[in-house]
């Protein structure tokens, strides 16, 4: 019996269309698909923000313990001091629930907003404030964050992050790790907004505490002027750059026509030392 | 010892049968082997390591089945198959089997 | 962002090398193809008659291991979601196939024939990351038979 032994002209076996084609394709749809998802359970995750009420908002946030306290220790003078100041701001930026602060001796120069209704302020920012003014600016800021319940919002946006990269990919994969990344810039995005919203907040209730709006703008001059960060890394960033602050918080000013006058300096209790007898 | 995964052999009679026989082997790669694997699994193509390992591993299977068709008394292993599982992470067994005859 | 850049060099690497590996492989699978043709394999039990007589009759058995790059195990993950061919796996398995079959050939190259071909295929996975291929292993076997 003869034997032909011709070879195949083409291999039949194989797709006409090139992998890079296919990735175009194939990405194309996923980036679609993420986006179209994470814009409609955003607008879900702000829906539903509205109907939780404070009390459950507490109640959710007891379940989760946040850590307090950190660094060397709480400071009490000083605590009490800033805390009566807040609670002047009080009618200002009505609030269903008493907010508290605590003063942490940690050197940092920063204030942080905890869920519950719990104000960090470090040390650090109370050595560099001038004017009570700041001060009133920087607790309006956190007073914003809660009144606007950004940290509902972060988290529940988080979960439906977190979820919609699991639900698609199954845990621990490659591709669901790429999409929770690449939506994590959009998550920053979305942090710089309400940065900004609260900022808005604490010139209102600056404005409505002293009549006039001096003083704001001067703790973000005084940000810039310790740090730079480079231009390509404001995506990443949670918080809008200082420069931008203090320009959107000008603007603001003068679209509401509100004054700068003198400031009110700030009475700091020094901070105490090993014996108890307060410095200066 | 003859061996082919024909039903018969051409050319020769089959004179006695002697059942069953099979041989197998449980192998495992070693971490250097994986550490290629891994690397290759970036860059793609042949994993030398693994291909070695394997034929190696048929190689002795054959080996022990031939071992057992030679107790037996057989010349010939007939209709032979492979079969292939992983019994344990990182861990494969190879295992063949035929038909033992004396063919003449 | 570390993340992402280590994810885009590695898709990168794994594109580029990939590809080249596999043109290499494929025109020296052409090129064995077409040096071996006239050494028939085939499926039948039963082998095909020829002249002369029967003189040896062996098992020829050939196998390859061969694995993905990152880019097309990635593509296969995002085709996972949609469904639809594979594109990026069919030329793997196909290259591994004809590999392996060659590899047969060429264990016994004084055979006349090879009959009785069977191939069988397991896949490799990557320990870590459940489900997804990392690379297959193709043995083919069968009786050669030498004429003279």
């Amino acid at each position: 019996m003869e034997y032909s032994g011709q070879l195949p002209e083409s291999n039949v076996n194989l797709s006409k269309r090139s992998p890079l084609q296919e990735m175009a394709l194939l990405l194309g749809g996923l980036t679609g698909l993420c986006f179209l998802f994470y814009l409609v359970l955003g607008w879900a995750v702000d829906y539903a923000v509205q109907y939780i009420t404070p009390e459950q908002e507490q109640a959710l946030y007891r379940q989760v313990q946040f850590s307090e306290g950190l660094g060397k220790g709480a400071a009490p003078e000083r605590t009490a001091a800033v805390q009566a100041l807040l609670d002047g701001m009080n009618e200002c930026a009505p609030l269903p629930y008493r907010v508290t602060v605590e003063v942490i001796e940690n050197g940092q120069v920063n204030a942080a907003a905890f869920p519950g209704g719990h104000i960090l302020i470090f040390s650090g920012l109370l050595d560099e404030i001038e004017s009570e003014n700041e001060l009133a600016f920087v607790l309006g800021h956190e007073l914003g964050h809660f009144k606007h319940r950004d940290h509902l919002r972060g988290m529940g946006r988080g979960i439906v992050l977190f979820a919609m990269a699991m639900f698609l990919m199954g845990p621990d994969s490659d591709v669901g790790d790429i999409i929770f990344n690449t939506l994590g810039v959009a998550q920053q995005a979305y942090s710089r907004e309400q940065e900004s919203a609260a900022d808005r907040f604490a010139l209102d209730v600056v404005q409505c505490h002293y009549g006039h709006v001096g003083g704001s703008t001067r703790f973000f001059e005084m940000m810039k002027e310790k740090s730079e960060t480079p231009a390509f890394l404001k995506y990443y960033s949670s918080h809008p750059a200082d420069q931008k602050r203090i320009d959107d918080l000008k603007a603001l000013a003068q679209e509401k026509q509100y004054q700068e006058n003198a400031v009110v300096p700030w009475q700091v209790p020094a901070s105490q030392t090993e014996t108890g007898h307060p410095e200066g | 010892m003859l061996i082919t995964n024909i039903e018969s052999v051409p050319g020769r009679q089959i004179v006695k049968h002697h059942g069953i026989v099979s041989g197998s082997t449980v192998r495992a790669k070693h971490v250097g082997r994986d550490i290629m694997a891994g690397l290759k699994n970036v860059f793609g193509g042949e994993l030398k390591g693994y291909t070695e390992l394997l034929t190696e591993s048929r190689e002795e299977a054959i080996q022990r089945m031939m071992a057992q068709a030679k107790q037996m008394g057989a010349n010939a292993i007939l209709n032979v198959r492979f079969s292939t599982s992983s019994v344990a992470a990182g861990a494969a067994e190879l295992y063949v089997y035929g038909t033992a005859v004396t063919v003449q | 962002m570390p993340d992402i850049l280590i994810f885009l060099v590695l898709m990168l690497l794994g594109y580029g090398f990939g590809t080249w590996a596999e043109s290499r492989h494929y025109k020296s699978i052409h090129e064995r193809e077409t040096k071996l043709r006239k050494l028939p394999v085939i499926m039948l039990k039963h082998p095909l008659p020829q002249p002369g007589r029967l003189v040896k009759v062996q098992l020829a058995a050939g196998n390859v291991v061969i694995s993905v790059d990152y880019f097309k195990r990635f593509l296969a993950s995002l085709r996972n979601i949609f469904g639809g061919r594979v594109v990026s796996y069919e030329s793997l398995v196909d290259r591994a196939r004809r590999e392996a079959t060659l590899r047969m050939k060429e264990s016994c190259p004084d055979a006349t024939q090879i009959i009785n071909v069977r191939l069988e295929t397991s896949s490799i996975s990557k320990s870590s990351k459940k489900g997804s291929i990392g690379s297959i292993e193709v043995f083919a076997y069968g009786t050669a038979l030498t004429y003279k």
